[in-house]
This record gives structure tokens, sequence and C-alpha cells, in this order.
């Protein structure tokens, strides 16, 4: 499967440590534009692979400073085992093995290969990338009933320390650094549409928590890194009835109120993909 | 099942990012200190003495540099442009590094805000109100002499030389730094 996803994503202030949100200065405008080049392959009848290949513009006002950016982002590999054999989405449930779901066991690499706060660039503002190699492993589990589809996830990722001599254009004495420990859950619901055509719509309500912990130091915890946000997701799909064609829109909101995120940017994204699906 | 296929096709896709910018600084990380080289133009650079300044503080008060130095055992210029990361730095920074060292002079320094006003909003609008630390506001000359970016703190003793120039990270070197002069 080949897939191509344009996106825009709108910074629109933050939550600090405490977790109270902090509007951006009047004026402000910073927007990550997003293209995302992604292909997956069956490596084996219960194995999958896939690769995501994104390259980002930034856009950025922030009171008196302006910036336009761009570069690859940070790749992401991915490997899924399924833990079943028979497709396990039912009509209809006749029995109990019909409410078994779909289990899937990942490992999820990310591939530091975006502009970091630790090469040449002003501002994180200009970042494209976090800088660290990053594992993640992730358990799914999907079923769909009928036109009604259900989906949970969760991931636990750590980050590989690097050696760091450079932050914000900055030399700095080397030192070593890592980022905190990484937890991920998401939970969705979703109805299909059988149109006339035989070619389906979906509609989809997702929720996605995330969390990092401290980081390390020289082996020392570093609290400043530290961060927690929650997302909610609409998102509508489009499948051809040969199944082929597969067109995603998806909106991503955070709520910009206090408790909803810590120490993080506070942002919208707003996602058009297409899916081709090679038989 | 990993054809030599698919792993050709993954390589040529790394190569062809791997061409699009300085991306070996993050997949091979590089250790090594460049501090020296790198600053030698640069006024504020470790070592060299550090430029004057005379600015306005949020209040409205005229701060030299070379004055406070001439009363304190050293200054801590720490520079913000208020976002996550530098408030993250400044609650950092007063709860676990201002109070351990009375005799250093720390200053915040605000270089997007551009006017009194403007900093005194930020200050409100980020939820420091209370800080008690001066927070500056930079002109150009400082913006030049200091290569201001974000997080970025310097240290400089009485006798006006640089003793740290980089970003903040954890605070753990700064405070090593003024354990030494304090």
């Amino acid at each position: 499967m080949a897939a191509l996803a344009i996106g825009g994503e709108q910074y629109d202030g933050f939550w600090n440590q405490k977790g109270v949100y902090i509007k951006d200065p009047p004026g402000s405008s910073i927007i990550q534009y997003r293209m995302d080049f992604g292909f997956a392959y069956r490596l084996a009848d219960n194995v999958q692979s896939s690769i995501s290949l994104p390259l980002i513009w930034n856009h950025n006002e922030y009171i008196h400073t302006n910036s336009n950016t761009y570069g690859a982002g940070d790749t992401s590999l991915g490997f899924k085992y399924e833990f079943f054999d028979k497709i396990r989405c039912v009509w209809k449930v006749r029995n109990w093995q019909d409410l078994l779901p779909a289990i899937y066991l990942g490992a999820d690499f990310l591939i530091p290969t975006g502009i970091s706060p630790y090469s040449d660039v002003k501002s994180s503002f200009d970042t494209t990338g976090l800088g660290f190699y990053r594992m993640d492993a992730v358990l799914l589990l999907e079923k769909t009933i009928s036109s009604f589809s259900a989906s949970a996830q969760v991931s636990l990722g750590d980050y590989l320390e690097r050696k760091v001599n450079r932050f914000l254009d900055n030399y700095v004495e080397p030192y070593d650094k890592k980022l905190g420990r990484r937890f991920g859950m998401a939970y969705s619901i979703g109805y299909s549409y059988m149109l006339e055509s035989m070619s389906t719509m979906t509609l989809i309500l997702a929720y996605a928590y995330l969390k990092e912990g401290e980081g390390r130091v020289n082996n020392n915890a570093d609290p400043t890194v530290a961060f927690s946000r929650n997302i909610l997701s609409l998102g509508l799909s489009y499948a051809t009835a040969s199944r082929e064609i597969i067109y995603k829109l998806k909106f991503n909101h955070t709520i910009k109120a206090a408790g909803w995120g810590e120490n993080f940017p506070a942002t919208d994204i707003i996602t058009l993909e297409a899916n081709y699906v090679f038989r | 099942m990993f054809s030599v296929k698919y792993w050709i096709q993954l390589s040529i896709l790394l190569l062809f990012f791997a061409s699009c910018n300085q991306l070996t600084d993050d997949l091979l990380p590089d250790g090594t200190d460049k501090r020296m080289s790198a600053q030698n133009n640069v006024p504020s650079a470790v070592g060299k003495i550090a430029p004057d300044f005379s600015l306005s503080d949020s209040k409205g008060n005229a701060v030299s540099l070379y004055t406070e130095l001439s009363t304190t055992k050293g200054a801590v210029l720490y520079f913000t442009m208020w976002c996550s990361v530098c408030n993250a730095h400044l609650e950092n920074m007063t709860s676990q590094i201002t109070p351990s060292f009375p005799n250093i002079k720390f200053f915040v320094v605000d270089y997007v805000s551009g006017s009194t006003q403007g900093a005194a909003d930020s200050l409100a609008a980020n939820g420091f109100q209370s800080l008690t630390i001066p927070v500056l506001i930079a002109d150009a000359g400082l913006v030049s002499n200091y290569q201001v970016s974000m997080g970025i703190v310097v240290v400089i003793d009485e006798n006006r030389v640089v003793l740290m120039h980089e970003y903040y990270e954890d605070g753990a070197r700064l405070r090593q730094i003024l354990e030494a002069i304090q």
C-alpha cells in the first residue's frame, strides 16, 4: 500500500508545566505543513511493515520573530504482528468467537532524519525532528461488528541516549541526553455507511493521550522536558467499492484549557490522506 | 521474509531524505567540544570580557551590566522568548537555582517584546507577575553582542569575564559554574 498525506498543524498557545493554558501573543502565527509519503508491505502472512517519510515546512510569526524553514522530518519504521488468521470483522454475532478482536503487537522505530534543535537552527520553531532514536512497543485491538467499529491502542516508548554538543546554533559543553519514557493510549469508535455504489463512508471519533516523563542529562533527572497532552479527533474516510483507494480527512483538536496538557504546545491538525492498495 | 528488493527500496528512500539537510547531526551525534572554535567571533564568548549594556527593565528602571557587577559576585542573563520551553526553564531556575545564590544577580532578558509594556504584558500572560528577577528588554546591540537565541544562559563574573554561554538545559551546568564563583 502507498499513502500520501498532506496536512497543516496550527499552533495555538501552550500548556505550561503546571497545566495552565497560555495563549500565544497577539499576531502570532505558527503553522507546520506536512507531506507524508507512506508505504506498507506485507512481509509474511501475519507480519506487516510500514515506513513513513515526512517533508515539513514551518511558517513562524511569533512577536518580532519571523522564519520559514523546510526539510525532512523524522522517519518512522513500523512492524506489526497479527495474532489472528481469519478476518475479525463480522456482520452479525453468531457465537462468542465472533466477539474476538483483531490483536496486533508491533514495534515502531523513530529515526532522526529531521532537523532537530541539536543542529544548525535558530529556534525550536524551526525544527522538523526530535533528534533522538526511539522504539515504541504497540498493542492494538480492533473490532468491527456490523457497521460499528472500535479500537484501543497502548504504546510504550523509550529513547536512546545521545551525545549533544550543540543546541539552537550554540555549541555547548558536550553532555549525554535522553528524553523521558513515553506512554500513549488511544481509543476510537466508528460507524460505516455503505453507499449505493458499494463504496463505504466511515465516520470515526477518537481520543488519544500521550505522556513523556522526565529526561536525563548526564544521568541526572531533567524535569523540563516532561510533558503530556490529550487529543480529540474526528475523521471521515471514503473507500471505493474495490477498496483499492481510500481517502481520509481527519481533524485533530486539543482543548485549549487548563488540565488538557502540560508543558506542550496546543495544536489543531487537519490532514487529507489518499491510500492506494496494490493487489 | 525481508527481500533484497525491499531493503534496496528502503535504502534509496532514506538516502533521498539524507540528502535534504544536515542529517548526520542526529543520525551520528558528535560529542566533540566545539565551543572555542565556534565562538571565536562572538563578543560574549566564554573567556572574553562581556560587552556592557544599559537597558530598561519591565518596570522602567535603567539597568547597567557593569554597575550591577560592581556590587555582586556575578550576573546571570537568561534569554527568553516566552515559549513553553523558556517558561519551563524559568520555573526551574527560579525554584531550584536562584535561591541558592544570593550573591549573584539574575536577569531575565526578553529579546522579543521590544518595549516596557510588551515585556510587562508577556510577564502577565505567562503567569510570571510575581517574578522577583528583573526582566530586561533587549535592544539590537545586545542581541548582536550576545548571539541571542531561546533558552541561552550567560554567566559573567565580577571581573566581567564570561564563564558560560550556552543552552540552559536542566540547570546543572549553571549551578556548577555559580558554585565556583559565589
